[in-house]
């Protein structure tokens, strides 16, 4: 071994530039997979870890006080498929303020006006247990304890006071603890059990919340058929809400599913454009060096130990830039970690995974040593003397060429010729290219699609929304906000989850009262409601893959309502209809929010602040932000950014490896044609010229692949997302001018790969080269 | 390394520079074509100073004025024979059609019109140089320089080079040959300069036999 060794280290020396070109494009690729590694170790298990750790429930489980006592609700305890339960809790849905500033809480895509507010005693207990983060859990009247996530969110600290509103007294609460529990949401705040009904808004009806583990409850199936048997067991409609531990999990898992979908295959690219620039290297190496590798073998080295050389080669940079790239991955790890423990309200996981810090770097290593083995044992099979005697390999025969043509400057026929001189060569670098342009057609596709979602998806013609407690009426909102002069439209709304029957899970569906149409959804296909019984249909969560033109049946309120879907839109619920159609189930509902259209010009921030000073305690209008609310783009477009620069930056330094080779294989023909009266800059031409060849080749064979790949990633966090929109959505928004943008990005990454190559071409001897003395 | 050295070669002259090995024979063909510039002192080829001259102009003044025959023949493998002619033609901007038909002609001339298609590690030594000046006359320079080019090359096939070289001159072409062989310069040149150590020893002129005429 040691031979080998005294050999390969040597050639490290000889090859300076060569080590350092796969220590840069390795510990890009490492990087890059350290940072897949650890979050996908890290992001796709605090649910789980959590969920075990605080005893999650199966099913929190939300009962309307007003139909069903709290001992009815304890008494579920007993169902025979029920193994746990914790509760029933006593709850309200609370407004609070602090320093006259309303706290919202998110809740999915939305702002909800109000946190439920829990009476409870005590953190712990066999179920649904919470973790206090900071501070501590409240010991008596005038304390809360709020999610963690929510403290961050509103930058909430403890010790800090708000107000109760929605009651006549106005209750003034110290925030005295953050928790954590196995529940994403941060719309949660917890207080002593007898204060609850204290802070309840008027008229607003309390409920109890009690949490349930189950014998069967693998699936959704099984939480319904669980769900079926706690609905018998109390009053008819007694179950006003419920969400199971499967919809925390994949609300936890969405973004980070979304983001490593991305990241693995980026990882994936640079592994693969790592492998092929590896090979490239090696095989370079080894058509240059037949006579040497002759003369290793005529001296005793055995095949094994030849490829060993080539091997030890590659893995001397490959390991030192682990040493760099598995700190620099999990550096590159922790804002998403942080963000994605902020969403669960955890504390951060670490960025350091051991068996990440250990596995992706072997897989690394693994990856590059294959790499560099497979060209190599081209050199363990050479014969001693053929190789001796050849001295380089001969060029194959596609390497014969003509002059070319007259038209076309001779340096940039031979240039262009030189390309696929050592064709496999050339190709590995068209493919190193092919790599970086699809990654950038990808990024440009995904960017493009974003803006087009958010185009689609951007908030319909209303600027502000306004709900009210139930203590103050739904005749006394309209009151008062048809007073306001610059009010245009008011359209009361109700969300509501509307069962279909034979299906186990509900759909969102949002009843309109009012002139709806006029709010302007963008619609994808048929028209809006105009009438009772008919529904539009959102495009994005269409579960049950319903249609244009088609009647369904689902129930709302326990009632069967028959629905002619007569069009589809741009919008996150599944169902929208008309009032009349929900009047005819609950003709005694009354919206409780209400969405807002402006007369043009209006100062909307002066809107919100005059509803406000006419019912500051009832009434909470919020200005509608732009956007969508889908907030992921901004990471996955940094992301997307950053790993298609990396991995340009490996295309590049394919490039320019490829044509370092290729400049050092063809010195003596540089120096025959600058003897002929070749000028620098003519040299310099033709060695870009060679670049710009494997540039195009790579750009067009990478634009197809780029859009395949684009297409396949947006269907694929589509159907993580459970969205029921495809990539031919949105395949309009790879724009034509974009392709030729990336097609020349990709040009320019093999010409700037070329232009130190060129350079030292440019300035070769010929009296050094062609030994002219 | 050249010191001290001051000559002058005329137009049509076939001058062979003599001297063993590290004499500075290539330097002064190296110096001449503008590969090498010198420390001190003026090289003018044709009225034209190198020293004040660019690496382009330098490139240009090779492809307009100077062919190049040399020893090991440096030839491009991956181009035919032909193209091998026509690529300097085709560096110093010359009509296409022209060149072409010139290329044949010359290729034709040296005898090795038929081998044009062929891939110089087809051809024997020999037929290699005759690609090579046929190469260096494409572009009708006025001056060819030969460094050793006939060092490569077996006796026999020497003496048909050389021939080649004669039956140039004797159409005009000034040739500035470098060689160690006396005898074959002395039976092929007009004119003998003979360096040791890169200084003139000797510059005498032949009658074509080998015998000296003046001195």
């Amino acid at each position: 071994m040691r031979p080998v060794l005294t050999k390969a280290f040597a050639d490290v020396r000889r090859h300076r530039l060569q080590t350092l070109v796969v220590f840069v494009i390795a510990a890009l690729a490492i990087t890059v997979g350290a940072m897949g590694g650890t979050l996908l170790v890290q992001t796709s298990s605090p649910y789980d870890h959590a969920f075990a750790d605080l005893a999650g429930p199966h099913l929190v489980a939300v009962f309307d006080a007003r139909k069903v006592t709290s001992n009815q609700v304890a008494a579920t305890a007993g169902l025979a498929g029920v193994t746990a339960t914790a509760g029933p809790w006593v709850a309200a849905e609370v407004p609070f303020e602090k320093g006259g500033t309303h706290l919202t809480a998110t809740a999915s895509f939305s702002q909800k006006a109000t946190l439920t507010v829990l009476g409870r005693d005590d953190p712990g207990g066999s179920l649904d247990r919470l973790e206090v983060v900071s501070g501590r859990w409240v010991r008596g009247p005038g304390e809360i304890v709020v999610t963690r996530s929510f403290a961050i969110g509103r930058a909430v600290l403890v010790g800090d006071r708000i107000t109760a509103l929605g009651t006549s007294d106005k209750s003034l609460l110290t925030v005295v603890g953050e928790a954590v529990d196995a529940n994403p949401n941060p719309d949660r705040a917890w207080v002593a059990s007898g204060i609850v009904a204290s802070l309840n808004p008027v008229d607003a009806p309390l409920s109890y919340v009690m949490a349930y583990r189950f014998r069967v409850a693998t699936s959704r199936a099984d939480i319904r058929a669980d769900l079926n048997d706690l609905e018998a067991a109390v009053p008819a409609g007694a179950v006003a809400n419920y969400a199971s531990y499967l919809d925390f999990r994949d609300s936890y898992n969405f973004n980070n599913s979304l983001i490593l979908t991305f990241l693995l295959a980026f990882v994936v690219l640079a592994v693969g454009a790592v492998a092929v620039i590896v090979a490239n290297v090696v095989t370079g190496a080894v058509l240059a060096n037949y006579r040497e590798i002759g003369i290793l073998k005529a001296i005793g080295f055995t095949p094994g130990q030849v490829v060993a050389v080539f091997v030890i080669q590659m893995l001397v940079p490959a390991l030192a830039a682990c040493l760099i790239a598995v700190p620099l991955g999990a550096i590159a790890s922790k804002p998403l970690l942080d963000q994605a423990a902020e969403a669960i309200s955890l504390p951060p996981p670490s960025p350091l995974v051991p068996i990440v810090d250990v596995l992706v770097p072997a897989l690394g290593i693994s990856v590059i040593a294959a790499a560099a083995a497979l060209p190599a044992w081209r050199a363990g099979r050479l014969n001693a003397v053929d190789a001796i005697t050849t001295g380089t390999a001969p060029l194959g025969r596609y390497t014969k060429r003509r002059v070319g043509w007259w038209r076309v400057p001779g340096q940039l026929s031979l240039g262009a010729g030189d390309a696929f001189a050592r064709p496999v060569r050339g190709g590995l670098t068209a493919v190193a290219i092919l790599v970086g342009v699809a990654t950038l057609v990808f990024a440009s596709g995904l960017y493009s699609a974003i803006l087009k979602f958010n185009d689609l998806f951007a908030q319909p013609n209303f600027q502000v929304t306004v709900s009210r407690l139930g203590g103050y009426s739904d005749l006394d909102t309209n009151e008062v906000l048809q007073r306001q002069p610059e009010t245009n439209l008011i359209v009361g709304v109700h969300q509501l989850a509307a069962v279909v029957p034979g299906q186990p899970d509900p759909v969102p569906g949002t009843i309109f009262r009012g002139r709806s149409q006029q709010l302007g959804y963008r619609l994808a296909e048929g028209r809006w409601f105009a009438k009772s019984n008919e529904a539009v249909l959102g495009v994005v969560f269409n579960p049950y893959h319903w249609r244009v033109g088609q009647e369904v049946v689902v129930r709302i309120d326990t009632e069967p309502v028959h629905l002619r879907i007569v069009g589809t839109c741009y919008c996150f619920w599944t169902l929208g209809m008309d009032w009349s159609t929900y009047a005819a189930v609950a003709p005694n509902a009354k919206p409780i929010d209400y969405l807002v259209q402006l007369r043009p010009g209006t100062n909307v921030d002066a809107y919100v602040r005059q509803v406000s000073a006419a019912q500051p305690d009832f009434l909470f209008p919020q200005a509608i932000s732009s956007g969508t609310g889908f907030n992921i783009e901004a990471i996955l477009d940094a992301m997307v950014a950053a790993l298609a620069l990396i991995l340009g930056a490996i295309a590049g330094l394919g490039v320019f490896n490829t044509l370092l080779l290729t400049t050092r294989e063809r010195v003596r023909d540089i120096a025959i044609l600058k003897a002929l009266g070749m000028t620098p800059g003519q040299v310099t031409a033709m060695v870009t010229a060679s670049a710009g060849v494997l540039g195009l080749v790579g750009a067009l064979l990478g634009i197809p692949a780029g859009i395949g790949l684009y297409r396949y990633l947006i269907d694929a966090m589509a159907r993580l997302a459970g969205f029921s929109i495809s990539s031919d959505t949105f395949t309009s928004a790879i724009d034509p001018g974009h392709l030729l943008l990336v097609a020349l990005a990709g040009v320019l990454v093999a010409l700037l790969g070329a232009i130190l190559p060129a350079r030292w071409a440019a300035r070769t001897s010929v009296v050094n080269v062609l030994n002219l003395e | 390394m050249l010191d001290d050295l001051s000559l002058q070669i005329g137009e049509g002259e076939f001058t062979a520079i003599m001297g063993p090995s590290g004499s500075g024979k290539s330097t002064l063909l190296n110096l001449v074509a503008g590969l090498d510039r010198p420390t001190s002192g003026t090289v003018t080829v044709g009225g034209t100073a190198l020293a004040s001259l660019s690496e382009a102009e330098l490139a240009r003044f090779r492809r307009a004025s100077i062919g190049f025959v040399f020893q090991f023949f440096h030839l491009l493998n991956n181009l035919s024979v032909f193209d091998n002619v026509l690529i300097a033609a085709q560096l110093s901007g010359a009509q296409e059609a022209a060149s072409r038909v010139r290329a044949q002609q010359l290729l034709n001339e040296l005898g090795i019109g038929a081998k044009a298609r062929d891939y110089p590690v087809k051809l024997s030594g020999g037929e290699r140089q005759r690609v090579a000046i046929a190469r260096a006359l494409i572009n009708r320079p006025a001056v060819v320089l030969a460094d050793e080019p006939t060092g490569a090359l077996d006796s026999n096939t020497g003496e048909q080079v050389m021939e080649l070289l004669v039956a140039l001159n004797q159409r005009g072409q000034t040739i500035l040959l470098a060689s160690h062989d006396l005898q074959l310069a002395g039976r092929y040149t007009r004119r003998i300069i003979s360096l040791r150590d890169g200084k003139l020893t000797r510059d005498s002129r032949t009658d074509g036999q080998g015998q000296e005429v003046t001195q």
